[in-house]
């Protein structure tokens, strides 16, 4: 009895095969998106562009191989439209790991940009984002000679598993969108500048009403880094008392970071972490550790306060206190009563290093 | 009278059998006794006879030689001739002596070489197989099982061969509903040939055209022994060295009696590697089309730029590829069998190896393929039981053929078909795919 | 066979994200969705012990065997309307994963092939399978998908990006009032025992008491995990936007030392195959309910076959003019009608079986 049925959903199927126009489309027809960015148009708002990678049949010393495929337009969809027209596969963004924006076209409102981004089925919400600056089109077309794929390098360096570098913020796609929609909790993006055959990350920008509103350092992206608990190893440069020389740097690690509220005009930002001396420019000697444990934790708590303030003064909130003080607060209206709070609130900062000790040499 | 029935009996034989050249038949005497004797010789084993009748005929008197027959635990009256003809055509020597008819089973056995396992391998376990001769199969397995309660019921089956069908069970560990089930299965059996376990076993199901097998087909007496003792029902056919055991479930088929040898872990780890090899051999020539044509997502981007390139060459779509292929590696595998065993190593590695470079290297297909078709073949031998990987070598173009239409959702679907249809199956009232069937229980079920 | 209850209680669990749970409740966040959880366990363990009770006084009898007694025309609308409460079950779950796949995995095919697919699969299981089979195949299913899915919740809750406090600033709403909609949907996600009005038949014990306090635990796990993680991930504020909470969540993990980075694909592939076997066990149970109505176990061989492909083919065809018909929003209405209805519903039915098992204890 039983196979009977199986026939009956055979035959069935074969039938239901007969009329499927199914989506069937080989790997090898299909023309990759790598890197989509995005740059102010000069006659019209956008300029897309596409990374496109060619595969090559030889697998061994193989060279990256790409195209780039750009298109102006007032609207997105349009601009992959027009796109499609000029490439002879069918385009495939499963794999557009990263989007690249332009510094001017963050300058605005982002939000109707990303819509098309969110909106599409196919575009990884696990995509990283970030700024070129001047042009995503000075990025997206730099040949980077060691890399076996193209934008392999923008993906290793994003991904944190090539380098692992304090100064990059990485950015999904999904979490760019929730620091916009949410109220309290202010995007970021890591900022690629090129230089020549390669690029550099190391400054990020923070967003501030949809929009660019200042650009970090590299001391301050690494602040921030820690503050957001994005890495738990970081170098640290001490000065001498008083005096811009460099002393010594401490290599830290199992950096922990806490925000706490609990009064509505005190901030408290713990940070703890653990290190030995790197690099002493100058002599070092241990018993003086002490005193170099509580010298480095004073210096790391004003660079961590001026940043702060520097967060105050532009209204802006990358840590997400505001985010905090909502979710700690019970009331409906948590949020405009932070936006009151915020310029006027005080910062605690504390500073807990565990000097272990002065490295190989004493 | 009586002599007139008897002569009526030798000559109703002699008609039947007509004159082939070996069939015997001879009439001696010794002192006052007259006998008669006919035979086929080439079925009797003639020193057989030497010993248990010419000698003593010739050696005792009339009475003690009568004892003496009495004795002999062979030998048997003759009641009809349709029954007389049977006997002897299975090896039995018709004698007539004075007034009685009697039939001596002096059957030649040629085929008792005891060999070497050749399908199931086990390393470290007993290395020999059954024989093709039920007698001395049933003597390994009393050797091996020496239990009063194991029972050995015969039966005959086909129609023109009498295949002798020897159902052995322990009478307190079967259950006897399955007994009864195996037997009355058997007696529904109406066939004229019955030469092999695969045979007989597709004669009991119910079903005309399966495709997986319920009852285990093995040629090992330890695995016939250990499932005597697990209560099941095995079913010994003379002329092949295989046997059948019922009932049989999904997990049976899947182990190897080197789970059994070896110490827990490893055993569990060999498991574990055989339900891998069965997935990768199942899934992967679906995973490579279903990804490679619908969901190009699923790979990171230096695969998918990878394979991308390797088809780059290759002219046709990937499931023509992957169907080409695997059809070469079933002919390469099917050939292989068939060759013997010293051209079958050429076969494979000109069928393999050049082949498959050439392939490659003319661009017709892509070297990822390779790499799937030849995972694939590996995986599928991987599966212990030849039935169940034959029958997973089928289901994987079934897979196949839904994913080329449907995607990775096909496949999906085609496994919950395929789970559902293992799950309706029974083999004895023994649901066949069910996890947890704990031996010790399966008699309460 | 106790395990078995339990599966059909996870599989609820499961599928809740295709029965529009996730997305009622997040479209409730500020609005009291965060009470209804609590709430809905309550309503869903209420119900579920006292059906526990009242069942395991009928042992190896489903619920129209239960009812037998009763008046006949009441009886008959009775199950007709359970029967109908059923088969929409499947078919809500049926129509919402068939639009996820044209949506996310298979673009280019039209729903109507699509679901003619999924169809000719489950009527296949459907004529195939004895109650105890489709159990059988439940489990493997589960064997095979529940780990992955342990490993794609674990990538989750783990995950760098989930942010705590979007999750706490939802927990503050707790003291708004939930709307019926809201506590319907969390209490949806224990709902699963009442597939046992059929498949008590084929269960050889009583239900065990001892080990179902772990269903209200696991339950409020599932359903927290189901409403905030999406939550965590994508902003109290930004969630609202998304039409598939839970698919876009699968969409921001990401393994980073597998051969696999992507893991939406995996996701759906994996709840659809769990909600195919649960659409399965829901018109399974709408089958049989039907088929008692009409006593088709004295019906002869041959009758009974033909029975049961005339309810199959009407199943089919029903769910097809459904998916032609109507739009991903309406499914989404609809869902959020049937999971009110089934609150309602599913009272009266532990009224009844209350009730019942009461009269049996006084009659014997």
């Amino acid at each position: 009895m039983g196979l009977r049925y199986v026939k009956i959903f055979l035959v069935m199927l074969l039938i239901l095969l007969s009329t499927t126009a199914c989506g069937y489309k080989d790997i090898d027809k299909r023309s990759f998106v790598l890197t989509i960015a995005v740059d102010k148009g000069q006659e019209k708002k956008y300029k897309v562009m596409l990374k496109i990678a060619i595969p090559s049949s030889d697998v061994r010393g193989q060279k990256p191989e790409f195209i780039i495929s750009e298109q102006e337009s007032d609207t997105i969809t349009d601009a992959i439209r027009m796109i499609k027209t000029k490439v002879d596969k069918e385009l495939d963004f499963s794999h557009a790991k990263s989007i690249i924006f332009g510094e001017e076209i963050v300058a605005k409102d982002v939000s109707p940009l990303l819509d098309w981004f969110i909106r599409r089925r196919d575009i990884q919400k696990i995509a990283w984002v970030g700024i070129g600056s001047p042009t995503a089109e000075s990025i997206i077309t730099i040949k980077r000679k060691i890399e076996r794929l193209p934008s392999n390098a923008l993906f290793m360096s994003f991904g944190q598993t090539g380098t692992e570098s304090v100064y990059i913020v990485s950015e999904f796609l999904f979490d760019f969108r929730k620091r916009i929609t949410e109220k309290g909790l202010d995007p970021i993006l890591p900022i690629l500048e090129p230089k020549s055959t390669f690029f550099q990350i190391n400054k990020a920008a923070v967003f501030g009403d949809k929009k660019l509103k200042i650009t970090l350092s590299e001391d301050e992206t690494k602040i921030l880094n820690m503050l957001l608990q994005r890495v738990n190893k970081a170098d640290i440069e001490v000065k001498k008392e008083d005096t811009e020389e460099p002393f010594f740097f401490v290599s830290a690690e199992g950096i922990n970071s806490g925000i706490e509220i609990h009064s509505s005009d005190k901030v408290e930002v713990k940070i703890k972490m653990q290190g030995v001396i790197e690099e002493a420019v100058v002599e070092v000697s241990e018993e003086n550790l002490k005193k170099y444990k509580k010298l480095a934790e004073e210096q790391f708590k004003e660079k961590v306060l001026s940043l702060l303030w520097k967060f105050q003064e532009e209204e802006v909130d990358p840590v997400g206190f505001g985010l905090l003080y909502r979710a700690k607060s019970f009331d409906k209206d948590d949020w405009e009563q932070w936006q009151k709070l915020y310029p006027n609130v005080k910062f605690d900062v504390q500073v807990e290093l565990q000097l272990h000790g002065t490295g190989l040499l004493k | 009278m009586l002599k007139s029935k008897k002569s009526k009996t030798i000559e109703w034989l002699q008609n039947k059998l007509g004159s082939s050249q070996d069939i015997v038949f001879r009439e001696f005497q010794s002192g006052m006794r007259q006998a008669q004797i006919l035979f086929i010789k080439t079925l009797c084993d003639e020193k057989k006879l030497q010993e248990t009748f010419y000698k003593p005929f010739y050696e005792t008197n009339e009475k003690e030689f009568d004892k003496y027959l009495n004795s002999l635990p062979n030998i048997s009256e003759h009641k009809k001739n349709e029954e007389t003809l049977t006997k002897m055509l299975l090896g039995s020597a018709v004698i007539l002596l004075g007034s009685k008819v009697l039939i001596l089973d002096v059957e030649k056995v040629e085929n008792n070489s005891i060999t070497e396992a050749t399908v199931e391998k086990v390393i470290q376990g007993p290395l020999n197989a059954l024989t093709e001769d039920v007698s001395t199969n049933i003597h390994l397995i009393r050797n091996r099982y020496p239990q009063a309660t194991l029972r050995i019921e015969e039966a005959k089956l086909g129609k023109l061969t009498e295949t002798k069908i020897a159902i052995v069970y322990d009478k307190n560990k079967a259950q006897s509903n399955i007994v009864q089930a195996v037997k009355d299965n058997l007696d529904r059996i109406e066939t004229d040939v019955i030469m092999a376990a695969g045979q007989l076993h597709n004669k009991m199901t119910k079903q005309k055209r399966t495709l997986f097998p319920t009852m285990m087909i093995t040629e090992r007496p330890d695995r016939i022994t250990y499932n005597l003792a697990e209560g099941k029902v095995v079913l010994l056919i003379d002329g092949t060295l295989f046997a059948l055991i019922a009932p049989s479930v999904f997990y049976d088929f899947m182990s190897s009696m080197e789970d059994v040898y070896q110490s827990h872990w490893i055993g569990r780890f060999i498991l574990s590697l055989r339900y891998i090899g069965l997935f990768i051999s199942l899934l992967a020539p679906s995973l490579y089309v279903g990804i490679t044509a619908y969901s190009t997502d699923l790979f990171r981007v230096q695969l998918a730029l990878t394979i991308a390139g390797s088809r780059s060459t290759v002219p046709y779509p990937a499931f023509i590829e992957v169907l080409f292929m695997l059809l070469m590696m079933e002919l390469l595998t099917e050939a292989s069998v068939r060759l013997p065993q010293s051209i079958g190593s050429t076969a494979t590695t000109v069928g393999g190896l050049i082949l498959g470079t050439a392939a490659v290297e003319a661009g017709l297909v892509s070297n990822v393929m390779i790499i799937i078709v030849a995972s694939v073949a590996i995986a599928n031998f991987v599966i212990p039981i030849n039935a169940m990987s034959f029958a997973m070598r089928v289901t994987k173009y079934i897979l196949l053929a839904l994913t080329i239409f449907f995607g990775l959702v096909g496949l999906m679907i085609g496994i919950i078909a395929l789970v559902g249809y293992l799950a309706k199956l029974e083999s004895y009232g023994q649901p066949y795919l069910k996890l947890f069937i704990d031996p010790s229980k399966r008699k309460g079920q | 066979m106790n395990r078995y209850f339990y599966y059909l209680i996870l599989l609820n669990m499961l599928v809740n994200v295709f029965m529009y749970v996730p997305s009622i409740l997040i479209r409730e966040r500020f609005d009291g969705a965060v009470l209804a959880l609590p709430l809905g366990v309550l309503i869903g363990t209420i119900f579920l012990f006292l059906f526990v009770f009242s069942i395991n006084k009928f042992p190896k009898l489903g619920l129209p065997e239960i009812i037998e007694h009763t008046p006949k025309v009441f009886r008959n609308i009775f199950l007709f309307f359970f029967a109908l409460i059923w088969f929409f079950a499947g078919s809500i779950t049926l129509l919402a994963f068939n639009n996820v796949i044209i949506r996310f995995i298979n673009p280019d095919i039209t729903g109507f092939n699509m679901i003619s697919a999924f169809l000719v699969l489950i009527i296949m299981l459907l004529s195939l399978l004895r109650s105890d089979k489709i159990l059988y195949t439940l489990e493997i299913i589960f064997i095979l998908n529940l780990p992955l899915i342990l490993i794609i919740m674990l990538q989750a809750y783990t995950n760098n990006y989930l942010t705590i406090d979007s999750v706490l600033e939802v927990g503050t709403h707790l003291f708004e009032v939930p709307s019926l909609s809201a506590i319907a949907a969390a209490s949806f996600v224990f709902s699963g025992y009442a597939n046992l009005v059929i498949f008590n038949r084929v269960f050889k014990e009583k239900i065990n008491w001892k080990l179902l306090w772990i269903i209200p635990i696991v339950g409020f796990i599932n359903l927290i995990t189901s409403v905030l993680i999406p939550i965590g991930f994508w902003g109290a504020d930004g969630v609202g936007d998304l039409t598939y909470p839970w698919i876009a969540t699968s969409d921001a993990l990401r393994i980073e030392f597998g051969p696999i980075e992507r893991l939406t694909t995996i996701f759906i592939l994996l709840y659809v195959s769990v909600a195919t076997i649960s659409t399965v066990v829901h018109w399974h149970v709408a089958l049989e309910i039907l088929k008692s109505i009409f006593h088709v176990k004295k019906f002869k061989q041959k009758k009974k076959t033909i029975f049961t492909w005339v309810i199959l083919v009407i199943f089919g065809v029903g769910v097809i003019l459904l998916e032609m018909n109507i739009k991903e929003n309406t499914i989404f209405r609809f869902g959020e009608a049937w999971l009110n209805i089934r609150l309602f519903s599913e009272a009266f039915l532990i009224i009844l079986m209350v009730l019942l098992s009461r009269r049996k204890k006084n009659g014997t």
